[in-house]
C-alpha cells in the first residue's frame, strides 16, 4: 500500500454527511433524534479514524466502522418482542435491529412528510446516514476520490431541491466547506510536484477564517456577530432592491428567518397580524417615511384608534400577553384593532400614523399586554359605511390618495376600473381588488423580483410575480386610483402555535399589507397576498367564508382566516417543530454567546494545529523524496533568492546559473565549490536521464550541496559585512 | 527492435569525427558554433538542413565547407525560376547508336546536395527535390533509383520577403529537420575573414577529414543513444506548448517531435554521451522547431518571430525530473528494475 491514507479527512466527511441531514428537513422533522444519529455517526467515525491510523488497508477501516455502527445501534434500537432492549449483539438482537429498521421503512411509507420520527424511523435514518458516511468516506479517503464522494454527499440535499424547501444555509455552507477541505486533504500528490504543502495551506486558510469569522467580530465588542454589518439580502420584505421600505425593519428580517421575534398568548380571538409601521408615501419604487412631529399622547390613555370609538371598553375583547424576543424596533407590535395597552416605560400613541411609539427601542424580554377588539370590523358595518362615504367622510390628508407621477396612473386606473366593475360600495371595491390580486391564475407568489424601471407597480403588473410588498403596494395604488384612501402597513403575520394558547412569531413572518379607510371603521386591513404566504384573508374580507359574522367562542387554531401552525412564511420556511415549544428562544439564554465564540475559536485552533502537524509529518515532506532529487531540491531551497534556479533549467544550466550569479555579486565560487556544484549537477543529470542512473552515494550529494551552500553563505555574509563597514 | 547502447569507443569515434569536421569548417567560417552544431546534428540524425539568411553571409560556403570536409560526392543545384524538375532528378535521353534510352542522373544523385536558393525555383521544381529528400529515391520513367547513403540536402534560401522568391509551403518546410542561420559575423571574425580571403578562396584549402563510411557509422551510433522517459516527456511538453501558444497560428507537428528527438540523440553522440540530456533538446529546439511554426498575425505585427516564441516556450517549460524517486516505494521498485534492463531495452 502506498502512503498512509489522509485519515484527517474522515471526520470532515462525517461532518459533511451529518450536515446533510439538515437538508432532509422537508421530509423529517428535525429534533432530538439528531443527537442519536450524531452519536452513532461519531462512533463509526472514531472507529474508522483509529483503524486508519493502525492499518494501511483500504477496506478494513470501512468494515470496522460498519461493525462499530451496528454494535452501537443494537442497544439503541433493538427491542425484543417482549419489550426488553438488547445490549449484546447476539443474533437475536441483530434480528431485532433488522426488524426495527423494517418498521422504520413501513413507518416512512405510511406517514406524511414531514415525519415526526419514532425510534424505528430514527434507526432507519441512522442506518442511512452511517451507510452514506461509510461509502463516501471509503471513496474519499481510501481511493482519494473525494470529488466523486461529493456526489454521494449531495443525496440528502436532493429532497430540499426537489420540493423547493429552504434549508439552513449554515448547514449547507458547512457541508460544502467540509467537502472542499476533504478534497484538499485527499489530493494525490503528483509525481512531478515540487512540494505538496496542502496541510500548511489548509491550516493557514482555517486560521485566517477563524480570525475573520470569530476573532475580529469579538474584538469589535459586544456579541461579536451583531457587530458585523448585515450585507445579505433580507429574506422577506426586502429581498429586492425595488421596494425598499426604508425602515429599520430590515434588522429583524435579515436575521435568520426562523429566529423567534416574539411570543404571545391570547385569551380570546387571535389577531391576523401585528402592525408596527404604517407608510403613506410611495414614489413608484420605494416607500418612504418622513419624520413627523404630530402630537402624541401617552399610549395607556385611551383607545388606540384614530377615530372615536363608541363604547370601546364594553365590547367583547381579547387580551394578548406579548413577550418581545429578538425585535429591536421603535414601535410596538399591535394587533389590527387595538384598544388599550399596558406597558412599562414611555410609550405614546401617534393617532396620525396609528402607531405606538417609544422613546427607545423594544428590548428583549419586554412584556406588555394589549386589549384588542378582534371582531370590531364586521361585513355589515363595512358595507354600511358606504353612506358615510357618500357624505364625504374620510381622512383629511390628501397623501392617502396621492399616486406618484412615476406610476402609469392611467393604466392602473383602467385596470382598477375593469377589475371593480359592478362594485357599488367601497367594501365591494376592496374585495374585488383583493380577489383579483389573490387570483393564482393572474399572479404568482415569488420572492425574487426583477429590478427594472422606475415604476414598480407596472413592472409587477407586467411580470405578475412578486411577494407581499408588490401585492400590497399594487392594491394601495389601485385603491387610491379609485379615490379610496389607502396606506401600507408593515409588521408580522400572527405566527404559529406552540402551545394551546401560545404562539410564536418568527422573523420569517414579516409581512406587509394594505389598509383601506372606511369612515367610522378606521383603517381596515385587507390581504391581497396569495394564501401561500398569508393564509386566508381576514374574516370580514373573505368572500368565500359564507359567514359574515365571526363565530362565537373561538379557540385558537379555529379562527377563520388562519391555518394554525401552517402559515408559510415569506421565504417558504415551514414553522418550527411544534413538539419542542419555545424552541431556541428558551434555549438561547442558557448558553451565553461568548461561550459559543470561545468554543468556535478553540475548535478552529485545534483544527489548525492538527492540520499544521499533519502537514509537517505527512507524506508531503521527506518520506517521498529521498535521494538525488531531494538533495538537489534542498540545495535549491537553501540558496539565497537570486541563485535559486527555475524549474525550466537543466541541472547543468542550474550549476552555471549559480556560478554566474556568484560571479555577478563577487569573486565567484572557488574551485572546490565549483567542482562540488558541477559534480552534483552531473550526478543529478545522470540520475534523471542516464540509462544506468547515477552511482554516486546520496550522502556525497548532500556533502557537495553543503559545500556549495557553505561557500555561498560565507561569501554573502562577508559581502554584507563589507558593505556595512564601508557605509 | 532491440538495440544495445553505444560503447565508449564508438562514442569516442563519433566525437572524434564530428570534432574534425567542425574544425575543418571553422577554418573557413569562424564564430559559427551553433550553426555548425545544427548542421552536424542534422547530418547524424539523417535529416536535411535549411539555411536561411540574407545573401552574402556564407550560407553556401557553410554547405560547401561541410561537403568538402567529407570525402563524398557533392551535387550542387543553383535554383532559378526556370529550373525544371528534370534538371534536379536527371533525365533519360535517347541514344541513337544503341537505340535505347539512357538515364543521365541529375545533381541530386550525390551524398551531399547543395540546393542554393531553393525558394527561387518554381514550386514544381521545389517539389521534385523535396520528394527525393523524403523518399531518398528518385523515380524517373517508372524506374525508381536509390539515392546514395548517406544522403544530405543542404538547402539555402533567402528570407521570403526578398524579391523573386517562391516561399516554401509549411508542409515542405516541415520536411527539413533543422533550419540554421549563419548571421553576420562578429567584427573580429569579419576582420579575420578579410585577411584569410585576401586573394585566395579558403574553401580551396579544405581537405576531406573523414569519409562516408565513418559518417554512416556515426549515424548508426547516434541512433542507439539512450533516451530517458523524462526526456521524451520534455519533448512532448515542448511540442505541446507550441500548439497551445497563443502567439502561434500553427504549432509543431508530431514529425517535429520525432526529429527533435533524433537531432538531440545526434548531439548527445557528438558529445560522447550515451544518453540525451535536456540540454541537448534545448540547444536544438529553436533550430528544429522554429521554422515549422507560423506566428499569429498579432505576433508578427508586434515583431515577435517564431524563433523568439520558441525560445520563450523553452525558457518557461519545466525540465522534467526523473520519475525515480518522486514515486511511492512500490513504483520506485518497478522503475529500478527497468533501470537495469535499460541497456538492452
Amino acid at each position: 500500500m502506498a502512503a498512509r491514507s489522509p485519515w484527517l479527512a474522515t471526520p470532515l466527511v462525517a461532518v459533511a454527511t451529518f450536515l446533510g441531514v439538515f437538508g432532509l428537513g422537508v421530509m423529517i422533522e428535525l429534533g432530538s433524534w439528531l443527537r442519536t444519529v450524531a452519536f452513532v455517526l461519531a462512533v463509526a467515525t472514531l472507529t474508522v479514524v483509529v483503524t486508519r491510523l493502525l492499518s494501511r488497508s483500504r477496506a478494513l477501516p470501512t468494515l470496522t466502522g460498519a461493525i462499530a455502527a451496528i454494535l452501537t445501534m443494537v442497544p439503541l434500537f433493538a427491542v425484543s418482542e417482549d419489550g426488553q432492549s438488547r445490549t449484546l449483539p447476539t443474533p437475536g438482537a441483530l434480528r431485532d435491529l433488522g426488524s426495527a429498521i423494517r418498521a422504520g421503512v413501513d413507518y416512512a411509507s405510511a406517514t406524511v412528510a414531514p415525519a415526526a420520527p419514532d425510534p424505528s424511523f430514527t434507526a432507519l435514518v441512522a442506518v442511512c446516514v452511517v451507510g452514506l458516511f461509510l461509502v463516501a468516506e471509503h471513496l474519499a479517503v481510501s481511493w482519494r476520490a473525494a470529488a466523486t464522494a461529493g456526489l454521494l454527499l449531495l443525496i440528502p440535499w436532493l429532497p430540499a431541491v426537489i420540493f423547493q424547501h429552504r434549508v439552513s444555509t449554515t448547514a449547507l455552507i458547512g457541508a460544502i466547506a467540509a467537502w472542499l477541505v476533504t478534497i484538499a486533504l485527499t489530493r494525490r500528490p503528483s509525481a512531478v510536484e515540487r512540494r505538496p504543502a496542502i496541510g500548511g495551506a489548509v491550516a493557514a486558510t482555517t486560521a485566517a477564517l477563524a480570525g475573520v469569522l470569530l476573532v475580529a467580530p469579538t474584538a469589535l465588542g459586544g456579541l461579536g456577530w451583531g457587530m458585523i454589518p448585515r450585507i445579505d439580502a433580507p429574506a422577506g420584505l426586502d429581498t429586492a432592491t425595488r421596494l425598499n421600505l426604508a425602515l429599520d425593519l430590515r434588522t429583524s428580517l435579515t436575521a435568520n428567518s426562523t429566529t423567534p421575534v416574539m411570543v404571545y398568548s391570547t385569551t380570546g380571538g387571535r389577531p391576523d397580524a401585528f402592525r408596527l409601521y404604517s407608510l403613506t408615501d410611495f414614489d413608484g419604487v420605494q416607500w418612504s417615511r418622513e419624520a413627523t412631529d404630530t402630537p402624541v399622547e401617552p399610549a395607556s390613555a385611551g383607545p388606540l384608534w384614530p377615530e372615536p370609538v363608541d363604547g370601546w371598553d364594553d365590547r367583547e375583547r381579547a387580551r394578548i400577553e406579548m413577550q418581545v424576543l429578538d425585535l429591536p424596533e421603535r414601535n410596538l407590535p399591535l394587533p389590527p384593532t387595538p384598544r388599550s395597552v399596558e406597558i412599562d416605560g414611555q410609550w405614546f400613541y401617534d393617532a396620525e400614523r396609528d402607531e405606538v411609539v417609544g422613546d427607545g427601542v423594544t428590548a428583549r424580554d419586554m412584556r406588555y399586554s394589549i386589549v384588542t377588539d378582534t371582531e370590531f370590523h364586521q361585513q355589515e358595518d363595512l358595507e354600511a359605511a358606504q353612506s358615510a362615504i357618500a357624505e364625504g367622510g374620510g381622512p383629511a390628508d390628501p397623501r392617502y390618495l396621492a399616486i406618484s407621477p412615476a406610476i402609469d396612473s392611467t393604466r392602473v386606473l383602467d385596470l382598477a376600473q375593469e377589475v371593480t366593475e359592478g362594485a357599488t360600495t367601497r367594501y365591494d371595491v376592496a374585495l374585488a381588488l383583493q380577489s383579483f390580486l389573490r387570483d393564482s391564475s393572474e399572479f404568482t407568489y415569488d420572492t425574487s423580483v426583477s429590478p427594472t424601471g422606475g415604476d414598480a407597480v407596472s413592472t409587477f403588473l407586467d411580470d405578475r410575480e412578486g411577494y407581499c410588498v408588490q401585492f400590497a403596494t399594487t392594491m394601495v395604488v389601485m385603491a387610491r386610483a379609485l379615490d379610496v384612501p389607502a396606506r401600507m402597513a408593515v409588521g408580522f403575520l400572527s405566527g404559529s402555535v406552540t402551545d394551546s394558547d401560545t404562539y410564536v412569531v418568527q422573523g420569517g413572518d414579516a409581512h406587509a399589507w394594505p389598509e383601506l379607510w372606511f369612515p367610522g371603521e378606521g383603517w381596515v386591513r385587507f390581504e391581497p397576498t396569495p394564501a401561500i404566504q398569508s393564509g386566508v384573508p381576514p374574516a370580514y374580507a373573505d368572500p368565500y367564508s359564507g359567514n359574515a359574522t365571526a363565530p362565537e367562542g373561538l379557540t385558537p387554531g379555529e379562527i377563520p382566516g388562519f391555518v394554525p401552525g401552517e402559515p408559510v412564511a415569506p421565504d417558504g420556511q415551514t414553522p418550527t417543530d411544534p413538539g419542542s415549544p419555545g424552541g431556541s428562544s428558551s434555549a438561547d439564554p442558557a448558553v451565553p454567546a461568548w461561550a459559543w465564540v470561545a468554543i468556535g475559536i478553540a475548535a478552529a485552533l485545534t483544527m489548525a494545529v492538527a492540520l499544521w502537524w499533519w502537514g509537517r509529518r505527512g507524506p508531503g515532506r521527506g518520506s517521498r523524496r529521498r535521494g538525488h532529487e531531494a538533495a538537489w531540491e534542498s540545495l535549491r531551497r537553501r540558496l539565497p533568492e537570486p541563485m535559486r534556479w527555475q524549474a525550466s533549467l537543466t541541472p547543468h544550466e542550474a550549476a552555471e546559473h549559480v556560478a554566474s550569479a556568484m560571479r555577478a555579486t563577487g569573486p565567484g565560487l572557488t574551485g572546490g565549490a565549483t567542482e562540488a556544484m558541477t559534480r552534483l549537477a552531473h550526478s543529478v543529470a545522470d540520475h534523471r536521464y542516464a540509462p544506468a542512473g547515477s552511482d554516486v552515494d546520496v550522502e556525497r550529494l548532500h556533502e557537495w550541496a553543503d559545500a556549495v551552500v557553505a561557500e555561498v553563505e560565507a561569501e554573502t555574509s562577508a559581502r554584507d559585512k563589507g558593505t556595512s563597514v564601508r557605509t | 527492435m532491440t538495440q544495445t547502447l553505444p560503447t565508449e569507443s564508438e562514442l569516442a569515434e563519433v566525437a572524434d569525427v564530428t570534432s574534425r569536421i567542425r574544425a575543418s569548417i571553422s577554418t573557413v567560417l569562424s564564430g559559427l558554433d551553433q550553426a555548425i552544431t545544427g548542421t552536424l546534428s542534422t547530418v547524424l540524425a539523417q535529416g536535411h538542413l535549411l539555411i536561411e539568411d540574407v545573401p552574402g553571409v556564407g550560407k553556401t560556403t557553410l554547405a560547401r565547407a561541410f561537403a568538402k570536409s567529407v570525402d563524398c560526392s557533392v551535387g550542387r543545384i543553383q535554383f532559378t525560376p526556370d529550373l525544371l524538375p528534370s534538371d534536379v532528378t536527371g533525365v533519360s535521353i535517347y541514344r541513337a547508336d544503341d537505340h535505347r534510352f539512357e538515364f543521365r542522373p541529375g545533381p541530386v544523385f550525390a551524398n551531399v546536395v547543395i540546393a542554393d536558393e531553393i525558394n527561387r525555383a518554381s514550386p514544381k521544381t521545389q517539389s521534385a527535390l523535396l520528394e527525393s529528400m523524403q523518399e531518398r529515391a528518385v523515380t524517373v520513367d517508372g524506374l525508381t533509383r536509390e539515392l546514395p547513403n548517406p544522403f544530405l540536402v543542404v538547402a539555402t534560401q533567402n528570407p521570403i520577403e526578398m524579391e523573386g522568391t517562391y516561399p516554401l509551403p509549411e508542409a515542405q518546410r516541415d520536411r527539413f529537420m533543422a533550419q540554421v542561420s549563419v548571421g553576420y559575423p562578429h567584427p573580429r571574425d569579419e576582420i579575420a575573414m578579410l585577411d584569410s580571403h585576401d586573394g585566395v578562396d579558403p574553401l580551396a584549402f579544405v581537405e576531406p577529414v573523414t569519409n562516408t563510411a565513418a559518417l554512416a557509422a556515426a549515424i548508426a551510433v547516434a541512433r542507439r543513444i539512450y533516451v530517458a522517459p523524462a526526456i521524451k516527456q520534455y519533448i512532448v511538453d515542448l511540442v505541446g506548448a507550441t500548439r497551445d501558444e497563443a502567439g502561434l497560428r500553427l504549432g509543431a507537428s508530431p514529425r517535429a517531435a520525432l526529429q527533435l528527438l533524433a537531432a538531440s540523440k545526434a548531439r548527445a553522440a557528438m558529445a560522447g554521451r550515451n544518453h540525451v540530456l535536456p540540454d541537448d533538446v534545448k540547444a536544438l529546439a529553436v533550430a528544429v522547431l522554429a521554422h515549422r511554426l507560423i506566428p499569429s498575425t498579432e505576433s508578427r505585427l508586434s515583431g515577435r518571430t517564431a524563433q523568439q516564441l520558441t525560445r520563450d516556450i523553452v525558457s518557461r517549460t519545466d525540465v522534467p525530473i526523473s520519475a525515480r524517486d518522486a514515486m511511492p516505494r512500490r513504483e520506485a521498485a518497478v522503475d529500478h528494475s527497468q533501470h537495469q534492463a535499460a541497456p538492452t531495452a
